[in-house]
């Protein structure tokens, strides 16, 4: 994967739509808004992510997720 | 969006702190407040409901803290893994961990029973940690007679079966009087062996006698006087009783409203009434008035507890989260020494799922009486449905509920469907609405909404249906009158009528014209020359076009019905014949069937299959979902646009009552009013 795919916003998109949230432990990212813990875990799997990215790629996914639903029959 | 179960995740309930704390300045919860609570919430199930309990006086910022916990299998799932890895229970703390146990394996069937289970903690995080109070839901709005009989009978026996409380409970149940709705019963763990009950819909008029019944020993009248005030303000207030084993001295009084306070003015109201009353300083009452809002993670800038976002991502694609912080409900309370205190309660919830609350099921009926059935069960769910100042709310605008236009038409179709109706229901209606009438003669949206000829008619309707011939009816009358335009119109507002926009003037032309849904009505009580009118304004296709609602079903019915037999009633009845096969709301299908029972014996038949249809549809509550599409337009336009937002009938009273106005016509095998 090139260096421009793990990092910025489409980088933590894979980030977080790839396997490496599941090696996180239960319990492993702080209850806040704080995304520093995630984007350090992340470098620990090769990904260069400001948190800032992070917030961006969730906020990202969770539109495509509603525009999906919606374009469902019967779903508002 | 999704109809699959919630996900299994551990949600903290630090989050849902994290997401509230923007909204909750220092007054309200002070720094150290907040450390006590942030540490007790990490100490809780993974369950991201929560719930403060904030003091409103001065000086006052104790916090304690409330979490639910529901039977669906991803809470279950939550708790059992929080249970097997938390270790002992605290000091005394053994029942409610026994009964959480017992929840989470649904043994006896006590998650299948019931909805939910809150768990409440007093001053969390002071180091003094005593076992949380557990509050179980007891009777629904709708449980009444041999059904609730059957809940306090259950719900009795889960709490002797895990040792909350005894067998005295099962007395204290049988002690209250069946006509009395037990809305909670708690459990004070940490406070000796006191029990609580909440009771739902009790009537101002009715406290001193049930507080007097009970033993209460404080002052009933002024207890008396102090509900009176907030049934007044809000409509609903539950009455909350402590009882070890005998009526303890504090007793509560809890008001709620259904909306955010941008959305629902009552709750200015009851606040500006509990400062006045030296119970809540403004500064909390601004920030209370302030802190309701829906956060949804796909919206640019919204911050996500990071845990809870990994949650998300690892949850079906099916599922969007979001977060909701509100304003609850606000409970006073009154010792027997007169003492009096108020608290505010305030949520915060993660949600998995975009959709509303799920309807009732079905109703079961046998066959053959379905319809009758429906009439009676519909009946049922208004009655349940009435608030206990004796008013019918539903919609929401941003001028609030209704209440007098709602009560006014729900009271007409209760008055006029046939039913056997509780002997004071037409005069506590009856005294309600002219406790309202204005000193012009008549009745509007609300309280705060100017008077306006649309519920003046339904006013008017229902005092005709339910015999009142007082002089109220005379003035009235008059002000209906005064809403007759040249044409032989009728306007929803008179050109005399004042009409405030919380921004200032506006050009408001559109809703001083003349609707032909609003003529459709009052043609029934005035007449000529509203029928003239109302002849020449018929749409080619039969129908006459609404101005307030999405679909003509309802305009045209009530012009059709108004204008006695004859062509235009003919082209009407012919137009419902049409449509009478399409899908449509519950509502629109009601109107259509009133239009068709009008006609002759081939479109009666069709009115009571389709009557048959709408019994079919009936919930298990009596209601039906709701169907009543009203518009709001923008003050200046004269005519219907498609493009509208529709407000429904959120309470789904007046589709229940537009129903039960279908039904009861098509149980009449000698209709064609």
């Amino acid at each position: 994967m090139s260096a421009e795919l793990r990092s910025g916003v489409q980088g933590a998109i894979d980030f977080l739509t790839g396997p490496a949230l599941g090696d996180l432990p239960r319990g492993a990212l702080p209850h806040w808004p704080d995304y520093e813990p995630l984007a350090r875990h992340a470098r620990d799997m090769g990904y260069d992510l400001s948190p800032g990215a992070l917030q961006e790629a969730f906020r990202l996914l969770m539109r495509a997720r509603l525009l999906a639903a919606r374009k469902r029959p019967g779903v508002d | 969006m999704n109809a699959t179960p919630e996900p299994d995740g551990d949600l903290s309930a630090v989050g849902s702190l994290a997401l509230l704390w923007p909204a909750i300045p220092d007054g309200l919860a002070s720094p150290e407040a907040r450390s006590r609570l942030e540490a007790a919430a990490g100490r809780l199930a993974p369950i991201a409901r929560i719930a403060l309990e904030l003091r409103l006086g001065e000086g006052q910022d104790e916090v304690d803290l409330h979490q639910f916990v529901s039977r669906s299998a991803a809470d279950s799932a939550a708790l059992k893994r929080y249970l097997s890895t938390s270790g002992p229970a605290a000091r005394g703390g053994e029942i409610a961990r026994r009964f959480l146990h017992a929840w989470v394996d649904d043994s006896g069937g006590v998650r299948t029973d019931l909805d939910g289970v809150f768990l409440e903690w007093d001053g969390p995080g002071s180091g003094s940690e005593r076992s949380p109070a557990l509050f179980l839901p007891v009777q629904g709005r709708h449980d009444r007679g041999a059904k609730a009989t059957v809940r306090r009978h259950r719900v009795a026996g889960h709490i002797e079966r895990l040792g909350l409380a005894g067998s005295r409970v099962a007395s204290l149940l049988n002690v209250l009087p069946a006509e009395l709705s037990i809305s909670y019963i708690g459990f004070m763990l940490g406070r000796g062996d006191s029990v609580r009950v909440n009771l739902r819909g009790v009537r101002p008029d009715d406290l001193k006698s049930v507080l007097a019944g009970l033993g209460w020993p404080g002052d009933t009248g002024r207890a008396a006087d102090l509900f009176a005030r907030l049934v007044e303000l809000t409509g609903r207030v539950a009455v909350a009783l402590d009882f070890a084993p005998a009526i303890q001295p504090t007793i509560g009084f809890e008001a709620a409203l259904p909306d955010f306070p941008a959305g629902e003015p009552r709750w200015s109201a009851l606040f500006e009434r509990l400062c006045a009353d030296g119970l809540c300083t403004k500064a909390k009452r601004d920030s209370l008035l302030r802190l309701g809002a829906k956060l949804y993670p796909e919206e640019k800038g919204q911050v996500w507890p990071a845990s809870w976002m990994a949650a998300a991502v690892a949850a079906p694609p099916s599922h969007v989260p979001w977060f909701e912080r509100r304003l609850s409900h606000v409970k006073v309370s009154l010792g027997a020494d007169g003492g009096v205190g108020a608290k505010a309660y305030v949520s915060a919830q993660h949600h998995w799922s975009r959709e509303g609350d799920t309807e009732p099921p079905r109703r079961e009926t046998g066959e053959g009486s379905t319809i009758q059935a429906a009439v009676a069960g519909a009946a049922e769910f208004l009655l349940a449905e009435r608030d206990q100042d004796d008013f019918w709310r539903d919609f929401r605008l941003p001028n609030g509920a209704s209440d007098e236009w709602v009560t006014a038409f729900v009271g007409y179709a209760l008055a006029t469907s046939g039913v056997d109706l509780p002997e004071d229901m037409a005069g506590r209606t009856i005294r309600a609405l002219l406790g309202r009438q204005r000193p012009e003669g008549g009745w509007g949206y609300n309280r705060i909404s100017p008077a306006d000829s649309d519920s003046t008619t339904w006013a008017l309707k229902f005092l005709r249906a339910a015999g009142y011939r007082g002089p109220e009816v005379g003035r009235a009358n008059a002000f209906l009158r005064s809403h007759l335009l040249e044409d032989g119109g009728v306007s929803t507002y008179a050109a005399a009528t004042r009409i405030s926009f919380g921004d200032g003037p506006r050009d408001d032309e559109g809703w001083r014209g003349g609707h032909d849904c609003v003529a459709a009505n009052a043609a029934g009580l005035i007449g000529e020359p509203v029928a003239g009118h109302l002849r020449s304004s018929q749409a080619r296709n039969g129908a006459w076009t609404a101005y307030w609602w999405r679909d003509d079903a309802f305009a045209t019915a009530l012009a059709a019905e108004a204008l006695g037999a004859g062509e235009a009633r003919a082209r009407a009845v012919a137009w419902a014949a049409r449509r009478g096969g399409s899908p449509g709301a519950a509502f629109d299908r009601a109107w259509l069937i009133r239009i068709l029972a009008l006609g002759r014996a081939a479109e009666r038949e069709q009115a009571r299959n389709l009557a048959l249809e709408l019994a079919a549809e009936q919930r298990s509550d009596g209601g039906w979902d709701a169907g009543a599409e009203m518009l709001f337009p923008d003050p200046a336009e004269t005519s219907r646009r498609p493009d509208l937002a529709i407000v429904p009938d959120d309470r789904r009273l007046f589709t229940a009552a537009s129903a039960l106005l279908a039904l009861a016509t098509a149980s009449d095998p000698g209709t064609g009013r």
